[in-house]
C-alpha cells in the first residue's frame, strides 16, 4: 500500500538535513510500529522517499513522503503523531492508487515566502521580471553552469513585507531558492525562509499532491 | 543563536532536541551537565553517557542534560559572540548548573575538557572557583589516574556510577539545603565510597621526581576503591535512548551484554578496571531489545561487550533475537570477534552481508610475544578462523596488531607480517583452492596503562617506534595485497604521557591549552609542536613519565584509585610475562586478582558453564 504524507518541518528542525530525515522517518515510522515495505536484495531499505529536498536552514509547510506499506494502515497520521517530534506535524495522509508514479518525479513547482525584504528587493524584483532572460551561473551537479533563471520563476510578487515565489523544481528544470535570492544580494542563512507548498502541473494547471490523488492520480490523466 | 546555527557546519550537533532527549524545569532541582570532550557524533556513541543520562533523570528531584565539545566553526562563532558554553536540551549556559560531569575515555581529549571549561566560562582550576560556579566531577576510564586533571577537577568519581550518582545527588542537595559552601560539600561529597576530591591529598615527590607519598589531608580515605554493581538491573538500563538527527558514528541500539572480561590480556587496562564480569540474563536481554527498539525506531542493534563473544549463552541469544526481530529487517552487529570458528559462525548467522570485512586482533605477530601478553590465541586459531570466514564468503579482513609490546624484538615485528600473508594466502596453508584475501592490518603503537601489569614498563621512544614502522613499511612494500595502517607515534607518547602523569602535569594542560590545542584526536588539529612547547614552558621532561622502566617499589600517582585489583597481584602477572607464561581465563581457575576478594561482587554469567 502506497501513501502520500503531507507535514510541516519547523522551529530547530529545519537544520536536520535532507538525509537524516529520511533516517528519521524511517525511524518515526518504526516507533509508530508501522509495517513498512522494504526493497528486494542483499540490502533491503524500507520504501519511503521524500518529494522534494529542502535546503538545510529552511522551514517548510508543505514537505511530502512517499512511503509504501506491507498491509492497509488506516490510523497512519494518529500513529505517526504520537511518535513523532512537536517541530513535525502531519497536515494529512492520502492512499495512493497503484500505478501511480513515485512524487519525486512529479513535481514541477514549489512555493516559497522569504520574509521580512525591504524596498530595495522590490526595485530588484521589479526589473528582473521585466526582462525576458536572465543568464546566470548557477551550481549544478559537477560545477557551475550558465543558466536563464528567468522562466524558471512562475511567479514573484511582495505580500507585506513578504515576498513570495513560484520557482520550477524537480527533475524536468529547477531553481534553487538560494541560487534567485543571490542573484538579489541577499545571503540565505540571514533570511526566514519557508517552502509552503509543492505542485504537479497538470493540463488544467498547477495542482498539489493531494489534489491529483483526489482528480484520480494517474487515472484522471 | 539562529544565526550562528545558519553559520555552523552540521548545526543538527546542537539541537538539542532530538526524539528521547529529556526537558525538565531547572526550578529547585539539582542541575546536572553531562559533558563529553568530544564532537556530537563521537560523543552520542559513547553508551555510559546514556545511561548517566537516564539515571539521573529518573530522578524527579534532578535534571540531566548534554554538553558536548562544540566542533571549531561553532567555537569560532561561540568567542565572537561571547556565547558561553550551553547545555543541549534547555540552551542554558552551562555555569549555571549545579554539577559538571565530565566523561574521561582517552588521554587525549584532556585539552578539551580544559577548553570546554574555558568556553563554559567557569574558572579554569578548582581553587579558584567560588560558591557562583558548579562543581566539576569526572568519571570514566581515565577517572583511575586522574591526576594529569587533578588542578581542573573538583571530584571524581571511580567506578560503575549508576549507584553512586545517587548518592551524589542526595549529598549535594542536602548540602545545598543546608546552605554549605564548596569545601564543606565537598567534603562531605568524599565520604560517599569511590568518590576522590584531589585537592583533599598532597602529593610529595622524591629529588628523583617519583612519588614520594600521597597524604590525606582531611579525614578522607586512604585509598578510594571503584563503585561496582553487584548485578546489572533492567532499570538501569537507557530503554528510552536519545535518537540522534544526525548520522553518529555507532548509529545503532546498543545492547551491552555483560560488563568486565576475564581474558586478563596484559596490556588491556579495561581488562582489568572492570572486573569482575556480569552477564545480564537472556531474558533481560530480549525485553531491553525490544523496549529499547520500539522506543527509539531503531533499525540496527550493535551486541556491545568488551569480548561480546564470550558471553555464556550467545548462541541461544541470537537465535531468539533473530527469528524475534529478523522480520523486521532489524540488523545485529557484532563489533568484537573472537579469534575462531565459532565466532566466524555467529557472525554468519547475524550479518547477511560480508562486505564490511571481518576484524580480527591477534595483537602480536609471533606464539612468544602472543604469550607474554597472555593474548591466548594461536596461529592455528587465527587460519582456522580466516579459513571459515572465507568459506562463507568473506573476501577482506582487518587484523590488528600493537608495536612496542614489552620483550618485542625484530622477530616478532617479522611475524606481523608473516602472519598477514599466511591469512591472505590462507586456502594454501591449509591445502584449499580460492582466491587469496585482502588483508589490511593496522599496527598500534603499545601505550602502557595505569592498572595493568605492564603499568610499570617504559613505553618505546618514539624514534624506536617509527623505526619499527618503517621496518614494518619496508616488509609490507613486497606486498600488493597487504596493507599496512599505523598512527603517528607523538600521539601515542602523549597518550602515553598523560596516561601515567602526576599532577604536575596539570600545568602543562594549562599551557597547551593556552597554546591553543584541542581536538588531539583529530590529526588535522594536533600539533606536537605545541605540546612540546608546553613542556619546554613548564620545564617538565615527557619522557619521565612515557620511556621510564619503574621499579617494583615505586609509589605510583594512582596507587590511592584502586579498581580493586591489588598491586601485588599486577606484579606477578608482570613477572609471569617476563617468563612468557600465560595465566589462565579467570572463568576457569581463579588466579586471586583482588577484585572479588575485596569488593561486594563476584563473577556472574548468564548460563552455568559446563566443566
Amino acid at each position: 500500500m502506497k501513501y502520500w504524507l503531507r507535514y510541516s518541518k519547523v522551529g530547530l528542525l529545519r537544520f536536520v538535513g535532507h538525509l537524516d530525515m529520511l533516517q528519521a522517518w524511517e525511524r518515526i515510522l518504526r516507533r509508530a510500529g508501522v509495517p513498512l515495505a522494504f526493497t528486494q536484495g542483499f540490502s533491503p531499505r524500507p520504501m519511503l522517499s521524500l518529494a522534494m529536498p529542502l535546503p538545510i536552514g529552511l522551514t517548510s509547510q508543505a514537505e511530502y513522503l512517499e512511503l509504501e506499506t506491507k498491509q492497509e494502515v488506516p490510523d497512519l497520521q494518529p500513529l505517526i503523531a504520537s511518535v513523532a517530534p512537536l517541530d513535525i506535524q502531519v497536515s494529512g495522509v492520502v492512499a495512493v492508487p497503484e500505478g501511480t508514479k513515485s512524487l519525486m518525479g512529479l513535481i514541477r513547482y514549489a512555493d516559497y515566502a522569504v520574509e521580512n525584504l525591504g524596498e530595495a528587493v522590490a526595485e530588484l524584483l521589479e526589473s528582473f521580471l521585466a526582462k525576458k532572460s536572465v543568464l546566470r551561473d548557477v551550481r549544478r551537479k559537477g560545477g557551475l553552469k550558465n543558466v536563464d533563471i528567468r522562466p524558471l520563476v512562475q511567479q514573484a510578487y511582495f505580500e507585506d513585507e513578504r515576498l513570495r515565489l513560484c520557482l520550477a523544481v524537480g527533475s524536468v528544470a529547477n531553481l534553487r531558492v538560494e541560487d534567485l535570492l543571490e542573484y538579489f544580494d541577499l545571503s540565505t542563512s540571514a533570511l526566514a525562509i519557508s517552502r509552503d507548498e509543492l505542485y504537479l502541473e497538470v493540463a488544467s494547471g498547477f495542482i498539489t499532491p493531494f489534489q491529483y490523488i483526489a482528480m484520480g492520480g494517474a487515472a484522471g490523466r | 543563536m539562529q544565526q550562528i546555527l545558519a553559520a555552523v557546519e552540521k548545526p543538527a550537533r546542537y539541537l538539542g532536541n532530538e526524539w528521547n532527549s529529556v526537558h525538565k524545569e531547572h526550578e529547585g532541582k539539582v542541575t546536572i551537565a553531562f559533558a563529553f570532550p568530544d564532537v556530537y557524533e563521537i560523543a552520542m556513541s559513547h553508551f555510559g553517557l546514556q545511561i548517566l543520562y537516564h539515571v539521573a533523570n529518573l530522578r524527579a528531584d534532578t535534571v540531566a542534560e548534554r554538553v558536548f565539545a562544540p566542533w571549531v566553526d561553532m567555537e569560532e562563532q561561540m568567542r565572537q559572540h561571547n556565547l558561553p558554553l550551553f547545555a543541549l536540551e534547555s540552551q542554558r549556559p552551562v555555569h549555571e548548573f549545579d554539577l559538571v560531569g565530565f566523561t574521561l575515555q582517552y588521554e587525549m581529549s584532556y585539552s578539551n575538557v580544559i577548553n570546554m571549561l574555558d568556553l563554559a566560562q567557569i574558572p579554569l582550576l578548582a581553587k579558584d572557583r567560588g560558591e557562583e560556579h558548579p562543581l566539576v566531577m569526572a568519571g570514566g576510564p581515565c577517572a583511575y589516574n586522574p591526576e594529569p586533571l587533578a588542578d581542573f577537577l573538583d571530584f571524581v568519581v571511580l567506578g560503575e556510577a549508576e549507584e553512586s550518582l545517587g548518592e551524589i545527588i542526595d549529598v549535594y542537595a542536602r548540602e545545598k539545603a543546608a546552605g554549605h559552601d564548596r569545601a564543606a560539600t565537598l567534603f562531605a561529597l568524599s565520604q560517599i565510597p569511590g568518590v576522590y576530591v584531589p585537592s583533599f591529598y598532597q602529593v610529595k615527590y622524591h629529588d628523583n621526581g617519583t612519588v614520594a607519598e600521597v597524604e590525606p589531608l582531611l579525614q578522607v580515605p586512604r585509598t578510594v576503591s571503584k563503585r561496582v554493581l553487584r548485578e546489572l538491573r533492567p532499570e538501569f538500563y537507557p530503554t528510552r535512548p536519545i535518537v540522534p538527527f544526525l548520522g553518529i558514528v555507532h548509529d545503532r541500539l546498543m545492547l551491552e551484554l555483560f560488563r568486565g572480561c576475564t581474558r586478563g590480556c596484559r596490556f588491556c587496562q579495561a581488562g582489568i578496571i572492570y572486573r569482575p564480569v556480569r552477564e545480564r540474563s537472556r531474558e533481560d536481554l530480549l525485553r531491553l531489545t525490544q523496549a529499547a527498539l520500539s522506543a527509539s525506531g531503531h533499525n540496527e542493534v550493535s551486541l556491545m561487550s568488551l569480548s561480546t563473544m564470550d558471553y555464556s549463552d550467545l548462541d541461544a541469544l541470537l537465535d531468539d533475537l533473530l527469528s524475534q526481530f529478523g522480520c523486521d529487517h532489524i540488523k545485529f552487529s557484532l563489533p568484537s570477534l573472537r579469534i575462531d570458528s565459532f565466532s566466524v559462525e555467529q557472525a554468519k548467522k547475524v550479518q547477511q552481508s560480508r562486505r564490511s570485512g571481518l576484524t580480527l586482533a591477534p595483537e602480536a605477530g609471533s606464539q612468544r610475544l602472543r604469550d607474554v601478553i597472555n593474548k591466548q590465541v594461536t596461529e592455528g586459531d587465527l587460519l582456522r578462523a580466516v579459513a571459515s570466514a572465507q568459506a562463507e564468503g568473506w573476501q577482506s579482513v582487518k587484523l590488528y596488531f600493537m608495536i612496542g609490546l614489552p620483550t618485542e624484538t625484530e622477530a616478532d615485528l617479522a611475524g606481523i607480517f608473516d602472519l598477514a600473508q599466511k591469512t591472505a594466502w590462507v586456502h594454501r596453508y591449509l591445502d584449499r583452492p580460492g582466491k587469496p584475501l585482502k588483508v589490511t592490518v593496522s599496527a598500534a603503537a603499545f601505550v602502557p596503562k595505569p592498572w595493568t601489569p605492564f603499568q610499570w614498563e617504559a613505553q618505546d621512544s618514539m624514534y624506536a617506534l617509527e623505526e619499527k614502522q618503517r621496518f614494518l613499511r619496508g616488509l609490507f612494500a613486497k606486498e600488493r595485497r597487504l596493507k599496512l595502517n599505523y598512527h603517528g607515534a607523538e600521539l601515542s607518547f602523549l597518550e602515553a604521557v598523560f596516561a601515567r602523569g602526576d599532577r604536575r602535569l596539570s600545568s602543562v594542560l594549562l599551557e597547551a591549552h593556552k597554546l591553543g590545542c584541542r581536538f588531539d584526536g583529530w590529526s588535522e588539529h594536533f600539533s606536537f609542536a605545541k605540546w612540546m612547547q608546553a613542556f619546554a614552558t613548564v620545564e617538565l621532561d615527557p619522557t619521565f613519565y612515557a620511556n621510564r622502566q619503574r621499579l617494583r617499589e615505586e609509589i605510583f600517582p594512582w596507587d590511592h584509585l584502586s579498581p580493586g585489583v591489588d598491586k601485588d597481584w599486577l606484579w606477578q602477572e608482570r613477572q609471569t610475562a617476563w617468563q612468557q607464561t600465560t595465566t589462565s581465563d579467570c572463568r576457569l581457575t581463579c588466579s586471586a586478582c583482588g577484585v572479588c576478594q575485596h569488593l561486594p561482587a563476584e563473577t556472574h554469567l548468564a548460563k552455568e558453564q559446563q566443566q
